[in-house]
């Protein structure tokens, strides 16, 4: 059986609201008939309808079905009855026939897209040729529109990033869409990240470095795709990555490298852009060092796998993705439960902490966000000299040990949380660093026990 | 490097059709990049230069910035980290009620909050007063440190020279309390009193002249906390005011003096107003209110302009009864309140002494007096149920609202704050009981009052309550899920739901910190 903590289930709900309402649906007196097995939860819940809803959850892949009207997943009843279950609330049973027969409608529509593979059975490939003409037509597609992009921005570049600033959202937009219809979904994401940079230029002083940074990376990767037979492994697998081709996640468990450890969570991060659920977090393996990060995406009524706990280290197996840096990883087997975070591992000083990214850089020239550690570093409060307010005030700062310091980029709150935990003291910080400014995720009062501060 | 950098960050704001893109020098000439002098030249060498940029990072140099001096330690232990997360939760949802009872939690066990949740906890209490009362007493050093950075904290700055934890209160120095603002010094003043009257008193007379009228009558007031006889002398002081707020402060705790000069000239006035005589039909109230207002009664607060409604005389003979102590009539008549309430109907004046004494008995807390008028609905007007109970001790409240579970409603009990008896909460918990399985023909009455309960039903109550949910067998008190008429659920439930939040509240923060 599966079992679930209270925050992973709440990390499931697909906005705010759901994560408010869940607790008071998960009250037994509102349930009748709960129950769970091996394979699923279910129960029966009085909502404001005369007859009750009927909700199930498979433990399989977390994905849930109930009769309420709602149009998310999972629905508020979902989540109180995997709170229930988180609180060891709901007995094993028997499963009734409505529970039974949707596991078989699901498992029924899994197997379809298998079918068209029966060759898989001898152990051969399924048709080799038809795999190969299929690769070689996307890559002709991607090829087309490399062509174009790269055309696109010899012309931004000739007319200035002053002029490219002033273009419309459409501009941007409609080229990041001829992307998608290429297949390069990561070429898109790099066209709507510039025209992010030209959307909040207003609030970024240094939007023209930002713009010519992602310029730069981006027209490096149009090269080296058109170069792609020369490039080394390790590079070439993360320029595919960055490009946009995917690998799946069952190849990925199939044949990637396995490390188990005791991963401790230093970053998490949900997002949703209305259409979009996705969650980041960087996971640290205690006693390899590896740091990875795992990445989870859910559209409408896809559930969000919860990743690790966060703010707890937990022993787990992770399968690497080849390709891009530091690696994403997908989590193979989970012991339940886990510790406090213990002190954070991190450099003695920033200089040191970004060779580290540098050493990434030169495998994955396009790693452009990563993780940094550094020992002992001092919260610099943003300086207002005194009888005047400034053009620009020094921004938050951490400074280490030789006094060089980076600038903090995250919403005050993080800094004021970050500053209150030194208290004027030095503090260890694990922050994503995106070649400009450091976003801390996790922190600690110099060797003591970290934690999530973002 | 750096310059290399921004020289073709400056070039590619204007573009490579207007001017010519510097081409990369030092390591990254060797490149040999595209010469072209178009878009395509400058992007090859953003690509180079964006790249080494990043590889070669150095952070600058920032000795010269000036850090912040530490804060001083706090020895006081902190949480765990199942309440930390219990925090970040209720701050997130941002419930101020269970915030107040975390708060309030934390602060019975002599624990600080957790360093990097005060700035949330900060700005939350910023726009909360009853969360910025809870607060304050379990702030410590930390907080003035974040104050001192935050102009918006600014109202925290003054909490650790009062606290540094809940065992160190005492009087703040003189340095303290004379440089904060008003809301600091009322709250220094009402921590003070708690534990040295004597020395907050002093506070007070101190700064008395220099003082203005507004600080003044506040801090009279401050000194209902801790009254004793040894306030009298300041109080008389007050009585000479100039400002007529800052005499009725302190007429207002005079009157709860009774071996007071002040509440000896009111019980002399009183007894030559209304005298009890004995005659043949049995005893009755003889009234004779004083024709005018003598310069010693003004002095007293005694007011001839009476509010609309109510005549002269009757407004004289009202302040005048309700001066004197509640429990002083009792025994100038020898008669119980009932008696006296009784008798009081059968005179012109009764409505009068009814409200005099009804002002009397709410000032005093007199519980005998309380009774009486609970007793008797109706008798004093404009008085309501909800300001006799909460006036009257509270044990004697709960035992009253156990004989009286008609009066346990939403108006009665909304007056009584958390936490509330185990008694009293055993009382709620049956009335809940009843109404959550009839028909709770007044539903907007009966989810008010689940809703209240949920946020002041003490520990106790909350576990047999809790049992309640269990099915299967004989709900221990209340009904099972059954029995529970759909109008209510969804209070019910989320009564449920705030009960065991507000049990795990305690549990977490009983637990040890995990190290």
């Amino acid at each position: 059986m599966q079992t679930y903590t209270r925050a992973q289930v709440l990390g499931m709900a697909p906005d705010a609201a759901a994560a408010k309402a869940a607790p008071g649906q998960a009250v037994r007196a509102r349930w009748r008939e709960l129950g769970r097995d091996d394979d699923a939860v279910w129960g029966e819940c009085q909502g404001s309808g005369a007859s009750p809803y009927q909700c199930a959850a498979a433990f399989s892949d977390g994905a849930t079905r109930c009769s309420c009207p709602s149009r998310k997943f999972p629905c508020k009843h979902a989540l109180g009855l995997l709170l229930l279950l988180a609180d060891g609330d709901v007995p094993p049973a028997t499963r009734p026939d409505w529970v039974t027969e949707w596991l078989t409608a699901r498992a029924a529509r899994a197997e379809r897209p298998a079918r068209p593979a029966p060759a898989e059975g001898t152990g051969a490939p399924a048709d080799p040729q038809a795999q190969a003409r299929r690769a070689a037509s996307r890559d002709r597609k991607v090829d087309a529109g490399v062509e174009e992009l790269s055309r696109w921005l010899a012309d931004l570049a000739r007319g200035g990033l002053a002029a490219a600033q002033a273009q419309p959202w459409s501009w941007w937009d409609q080229m990041a869409r001829r992307m998608i219809d290429a297949q390069a979904r990561g070429l898109a994401g790099y066209v709507r990240r510039l025209a992010e940079i030209a959307a909040t230029s207003g609030q970024r002083p240094d939007w023209p470095e930002r713009m010519l940074d992602q310029l730069g990376a981006l027209y490096l990767l149009c090269e080296a795709w058109t170069r792609r037979d020369a490039i080394p492994a390790p590079t070439a697998d993360a320029l595919r990555t960055r490009i946009g081709y995917t690998q799946s996640a069952a190849d990925v468990s199939a044949s990637g490298q396995r490390i188990s450890d005791e991963w401790a969570v230093l970053g998490h991060r949900y997002s949703d852009d209305g259409q979009l659920r996705s969650l980041r977090q960087w996971l640290y393996g205690e006693s390899t060092g590896t740091i990875v990060t795992y990445l989870a995406f859910a559209a409408g009524s896809m559930p969000l796998e919860p990743g690790l706990p966060p703010g707890l280290r937990t022993q787990a197996t992770v399968v690497l993705y080849p390709g891009s840096l530091p690696h994403r990883a997908l989590i193979a087997d989970r012991a339940d439960g886990g510790r406090p975070l213990g002190p954070l591992p991190g450099a003695p000083d920033w200089e040191q902490a970004l060779s580290g990214a540098a050493d990434l850089l030169a495998v994955d020239p396009w790693a452009d966000v990563v993780p940094l550690a550094v020992r002992e570093v001092t919260v610099l409060p943003p300086d207002v000299p005194a009888g005047g307010i400034p053009a620009s005030p020094d921004p938050w700062q951490l400074r280490d040990r030789t006094g060089r310091a980076v600038p903090i980029a995250s919403a005050p709150e993080v800094s004021w949380r970050l500053h209150a935990l030194a208290a004027g003291r030095p503090i260890d910080v694990v922050g994503e660093w995106d070649g400009f400014a450091c976003y801390p995720q996790a922190a600690a009062p110099a060797g003591g026990e970290g934690q999530l501060v973002a | 490097m750096t310059s290399q950098w921004s020289e073709l960050v400056d070039a590619a704001v204007v573009g490579a059709g207007r001017a010519a893109a510097p081409q990369p020098a030092g390591p990254l000439a060797s490149l040999r990049l595209s010469d072209a002098q178009d878009g395509a030249g400058l992007l090859a060498a953003a690509a180079a230069a964006s790249r080494a940029r990043r590889a070669g990072f150095r952070p600058p140099d920032m000795q010269a910035r000036t850090a912040p001096e530490p804060a001083d330690p706090d020895g006081r232990r902190t949480v765990g980290v199942a309440a930390r997360r219990r925090l970040a939760e209720l701050l997130a949802a941002g419930s101020t009620e269970l915030l107040v009872e975390w708060v309030s939690v934390l602060g019975e066990g002599g624990m600080r909050p957790p360093d990097a949740h005060l700035p949330a906890l900060l700005t939350a209490a910023t726009y909360s007063e009853s969360l910025r009362d809870a607060l304050l007493p379990v702030l410590g050093p930390l907080a003035a440190w974040l104050a001192a950075a935050n102009p918006a904290w600014s109202w925290a700055g003054a909490a650790p020279a009062a606290s540094g934890g809940v065992a160190a209160a005492g009087p703040p120095d003189m340095d303290t309390w004379t440089t904060q603002s008003h809301r600091a010094r009322r709250e220094l003043l009402e921590l003070a009193r708690q534990t040295d009257p004597a020395a907050a008193r002093e506070l007070v007379a101190a700064t008395w002249a220099s003082d203005s009228h507004r600080d003044r009558a506040a801090f009279i007031a401050g000194l209902a906390t801790g009254l004793g006889p040894d306030d009298e002398e300041l109080l008389e002081r007050a009585m000479k005011d100039t400002r007529g707020e800052v005499r009725r402060a302190a007429a207002d705790l005079l009157a709860r003096l009774p071996a007071s000069r002040f509440a000896g000239r009111a019980t002399e006035r009183a007894a030559s107003a209304v005298q009890v005589q004995r005659a043949i039909t049995g005893r009755h109230l003889v009234v004779t209110p004083p024709a005018d207002i003598t310069d010693e009664m003004a002095g007293d607060c005694i007011t001839g302009s009476p509010p609309a409604g109510t005549g002269r005389q009757a407004w004289v003979l009202q302040q005048i009864v309700a001066v004197a102590p509640a429990s002083w009539w009792v025994q100038y008549a020898g008669l119980s309140p009932a008696q006296l309430l009784t008798m009081s109907t059968r005179t012109e004046w009764g409505t009068a002494l009814r409200a005099g004494w009804s002002d009397a008995a709410i000032r005093d807390a007199d519980a005998p007096w309380l009774a009486a008028f609970l007793d008797s609905p109706g008798a004093a007007p404009g008085v309501s149920e909800a300001s006799l109970l909460s006036a009257l001790p509270a044990a004697a409240r709960d035992g009253w609202l156990r004989q009286h579970p008609d009066s346990v409603r939403f108006a009665t009990l909304e007056e009584i704050p958390a936490p509330w008896s185990a008694a009293l909460s055993e009382v709620v918990r049956s009335k809940i009981a009843a109404i959550v399985s009839a028909d709770p023909g007044r539903s907007v009455e009966s989810r008010r009052l689940l809703r209240l309960a949920a946020l002041r039903l003490n520990p106790p109550a909350i576990a047999v309550l809790a049992r309640g949910d269990e099915p299967p067998g004989p709900p221990a008190v209340a009904p099972g899920e059954a029995q529970i008429h759909p109008r209510l659920l969804e209070s019910w439930a989320s009564l449920l739901a705030t009960l065991s939040v507000r049990a795990a509240i305690r549990r977490e923060l009983a637990e040890e910190p995990a190290s």
